[in-house]
């Protein structure tokens, strides 16, 4: 496992500590095998971080957030907050704030009760009033407290539940999947909002995602799941440029390999190859590969061309669009090494 | 788990021990000890199943139930088509007059078929008095509302692409019907089959007045076995073989069931609502199916009902069967007038009510849990068919038990048949089950995610109970509060053996004036059932009110 952030141990003061976690599901027949949802994950979240935990779906994401929250049982391993074991604390007692895909809202409470739920009990009416509406200013809702949330849009019932979450000051915010049932102009909007909000509150936050552009639009750190376990963490530039293994890469993005020196593999980002023949002749270099065009898709202000290169298979190459080749031309491509990430093996 | 103790505990104290007793009673000799199982005596089994009278008896109890439930299912889809999927005027007070004959108090409904059928009435001349077919009609007047609310509300939230879908396959309208819609209603379809077939199979008060000496159920049977000849092994006997039939519908009934809760979405968009269009021959068959079983069926013995109680024997207008309720005559053989009873009647569905709602919400509460373990996941599964029993156990059975077991409640000397407790808690018991089958699917409609979301935020669980559950269940509570009134004001079967002459209820009441000589009361009789109607309806048509999503259920 690539633990390339670890830090001394006594540099550990505060924040999420995961520790070997297991956790594991009762089978649905008795005499099936209990499926492991996740598989001796340690990760850890500093006091004022944003992670992000990015993998497929099934991958032991979500579990491993429920298990944080203390909605599921540990099987194994430990979950830790400031230094002290909290696996036997109740979810209510955790002070986490958690916050789900399609928000959850209380459909019995107005906008303004439900961002009060957490908060009813521990403050005065006035002053919960105040952080209310203080709240609902923060995720851009002002002036919706008394709107029924069935009116809501997606989008606003999401930053109605961001504000709930948020409002009794969590020690550490979980999100599952937060912006995953908004359609994606939305989403990417709504992605630079909540790192924004997170920001200014200065909110720890654990952040569950299949999505990388979100992922790496929100999280200081990512960490990248596969079948329960926790393949590689970092900041998303040293990911990009460092994933670990070829199963990290291609769920990053990149969307064909090269052998390279030894047991080197060169991952190739879609763009990594670039149509050669219309600059230059085909003079210089081994760089450059024989390719056919198989079609082209036009995107916002360059067209996506996919080529199949010669010994690499199929890849994705953008260009100008008013130089798009016809499909089935032969074509010749270069590599752009800036497009590329060298992966060291084996593992 | 601690939730579930106290429903399990009332449960065994006013149904589990009253039957056991009842049953167990039957198989021990007088002056043996009950607890010695080696002097139990179970020749009452090879007697009374060598008896011809009783296969006479389940047969016909299954035929009324299958014939009943067939004809239910077959005049309901259209009903349903019409009532929830498609837009009318007044299409709500519709909805609400359907739903009237299913809470209606059984003895109503065998009064007003009575009088349309026999011999005088406008039915007369077709000899319909006391035979299968009246029996069959009355069952099926009374369960058409749980087919068309229970299929209903679960076709108004069908998405319609699918259909849409098979239409631009091609599909004709009556192969859309067949190989998309049908299929897709299915689960509502033999959940609502299974409920109507259980309630046809124990019909009681219907069956004893409008079968006469020919025609009876198992229920029927045990009372007269109790009541006339004092058999008590026979009425065990029979008593296990009807817990048999209940047990093989409800594990039926559990099946589908369970799939149709987990299909139900709280706030599912109606998109498939459009206006009713007589040109289309589809929505006019169903429109004309439907349109006479409200009007003929459902409305027609009602109206009769209704006409005849303002009439005398002769046929002409008068307010003399209302002025009698007040008074009635020497030889109406009452202690009380009707208005006493009903009052008696208002009391006591009002604690009853009370009762059922407490318990009965408590163990949607327990069921509607979803525990990780496999083995607790059983263990509810268990807990669920066991607490609706008593919906099939007979409600004579119930009451005939109450009556051998409360003179002293768990050995204590405190004779509960004196005290007026009795007939509410026993009326509670037969309505627990259509409590649970109310709250129940709101309650396993709420996503566990909104609780956990309520915990996460620092609500104890006690406090998500009250913050999250509660106001979720509240307008389904308002459902089950009047659908527990509604029976209880009705309840006969286990009423007609625990209440005493002056504290008779308005159905006690009616069938014993029923019972007895006299044009003079055979007219109050139909006026005091009038007054059961119109209590029993305004009750229903209220808690309707408060009712704000329509989901379909029982």
């Amino acid at each position: 496992m690539a633990t390339s952030e670890e830090t001394p141990d006594d540099a550990r003061t505060g924040g999420l500590e995961v520790r070997d976690l297991v956790v594991r599901y009762e089978p649905a027949r008795r005499g099936d095998d209990a499926v492991v949802a996740v598989d001796g994950v340690s990760l850890e979240v500093r006091p004022g971080e944003v992670v992000a935990l990015l993998g497929p779906s099934g991958c032991g994401k979500s579990s491993l957030l429920r298990a944080v929250a203390g909605l599921e049982p540990v099987a194994a391993g430990d979950v830790r907050w400031a230094g002290r074991s909290i696996v036997r604390l109740p979810v209510h007692r955790r002070g986490f704030g958690l916050m789900f895909q399609d928000g959850q809202l209380f459909p019995h409470r107005d906008v303004a009760r439900n961002v009060a739920y957490g908060l009813e009990g521990r403050m005065p009416r006035a002053e919960r009033a105040a952080r209310v509406t203080e709240l609902l200013d923060v995720v851009g809702l002002h002036g919706y407290a008394t709107r029924p949330v069935a009116t809501l849009s997606g989008g606003e019932q999401q930053r109605v539940a961001l504000a709930r979450a948020l409002a009794p000051r969590p020690a550490l915010l979980l999100l599952d999947e937060p912006l995953s049932a908004l359609d994606r102009g939305l989403r990417e909007r709504l992605a630079v909002d909540l790192r924004e909000v997170l920001a200014t509150t200065g909110t720890t936050a654990l952040f569950v995602t299949h999505d990388h552009d979100e992922a790496f639009t929100v999280a200081d750190r990512v960490g990248v799941m596969g079948s329960g376990r926790l393949l590689q963490v970092g900041t998303p530039d040293d990911l990009w440029h460092h994933p670990a293994t070829p199963e990290v890469a291609r769920f990053l993005g990149y969307e064909a390999f090269l052998g390279g020196h030894g047991s080197t593999v060169v991952a190739l980002a879609p763009g990594a190859f670039r149509l050669a023949d219309l600059q230059q002749g085909a003079a210089d270099s081994d760089d450059h590969r024989a390719a056919v065009v198989r079609g082209a898709s036009f995107r916002k202000g360059h067209t996506e061309v996919s080529l199949e290169v010669e010994g690499v298979g199929v890849v994705t190459a953008f260009v100008p669009w008013d130089r798009v080749p016809d499909p089935g031309t032969a074509v010749r491509v270069a590599l752009d090494p800036r497009q590329t990430a060298q992966i060291h093996g084996p593992r | 788990m601690a939730a579930a103790a106290v429903p399990l505990g009332f449960l065994a104290l006013f149904f589990v021990w009253p039957v056991a007793s009842l049953v167990v009673r039957g198989f021990v000799p007088d002056g043996a000890h009950a607890w010695n199982p080696a002097a139990w005596d179970f020749s009452g089994f090879s007697e009374v199943l060598a008896r011809s009278r009783t296969w006479r008896i389940v047969g016909l109890t299954i035929a009324q139930a299958t014939v009943g439930t067939l004809l239910s299912v077959l005049l309901g889809l259209p009903g349903a088509y019409v009532l929830y999927r498609c837009r009318f005027p007044l299409r709500g007070l519709v909805r609400g007059l359907v739903t009237v004959p299913f809470v209606l108090p059984t003895v109503v409904v065998g009064v007003a078929f009575r009088s349309l059928l026999a011999e005088g009435g406008p039915l007369g001349g077709l000899g319909l008095d006391g035979t299968f077919a009246a029996i069959v009609a009355a069952l099926v007047f009374f369960n058409y509302a749980v087919v068309v609310r229970t299929v209903g509300g679960f076709w108004a939230q069908l998405d319609p692409r699918a259909e849409e879908a098979a239409a631009a396959l091609g599909a004709s309208p009556w192969r859309v019907l067949r190989t998309v819609t049908l299929p897709a209603l299915a689960p509502a379809i033999a959940s609502a089959a299974s409920l109507v077939f259980l309630f046809c199979a124990t019909a009681f008060g219907t069956v004893l007045i409008l079968g006469g000496n020919r025609f009876g159920t198992i229920e029927t049977e045990i009372y007269l076995r109790t009541t006339q000849f004092l058999d008590l092994r026979s009425a065990a006997v029979l008593s296990v073989l009807q817990l048999v039939l209940v047990a093989v519908v409800l594990w039926v009934s559990s099946r589908a069931r369970t799939s149709r809760e987990r299909a139900l979405a709280l706030a599912a968009p109606r998109r498939g609502e459009r206006t009713v269009r007589l040109t289309r021959p589809a929505d006019l068959a169903a429109t004309v199916v439907t349109g006479l079983v409200v009007v003929g069926l459902l409305g027609w013995p009602m109206a009769h009902l209704l006409v005849r109680s303002l009439q005398t024997a002769g046929g002409a207008w008068t307010w003399q069967n209302y002025v009698n309720l007040g008074a009635p005559g020497p030889r109406s053989g009452l202690t009380v007038t009707v208005w006493e009873a009903a009052a008696t009647s208002l009391r006591t569905a009002l604690v009853a009510a009370a009762l059922a709602v407490l318990v009965g919400g408590m163990i949607a509460f327990v069921v509607s849990r979803r525990p990780r373990s496999g083995s607790g996941r059983h263990a509810l599964r268990v807990l669920d068919a066991v607490f609706m029993l008593p919906l099939g156990v007979s409600a004579v059975t119930v009451g005939f038990g109450f009556l051998i077991t409360m003179d002293r409640p768990l050995g204590l000397d405190l004779d509960l048949r004196t005290s007026g407790l009795l007939v509410p808690v026993a009326q509670a018991v037969v309505a627990i089950p259509i409590v649970v089958r109310t709250v129940l699917p709101v309650l396993r409609a709420v996503d566990p995610r909104m609780r956990e979301a309520a915990a996460a935020l620092g609500g104890s669980p006690w406090r998500v109970l009250r913050t999250v559950d509660g106001p979720l269940m509240a307008r389904a509570l308002g459902l089950a509060v009047g659908f527990a009134f509604a029976v209880s004001l009705g309840e006969f079967g286990a009423t007609s053996f625990l209440a005493r002459p002056d504290t008779a209820t308005l159905p006690v009441v009616v069938f014993r004036l029923i019972g007895r000589p006299g044009a003079e009361n055979y007219g109050t009789a139909l006026a005091a059932a009038v007054v059961l109607a119109v209590l029993t309806a305004s009750v229903m048509l209220m808690a309707e009110r408060l009712r704000g999503d329509r989901h379909g259920d029982v």
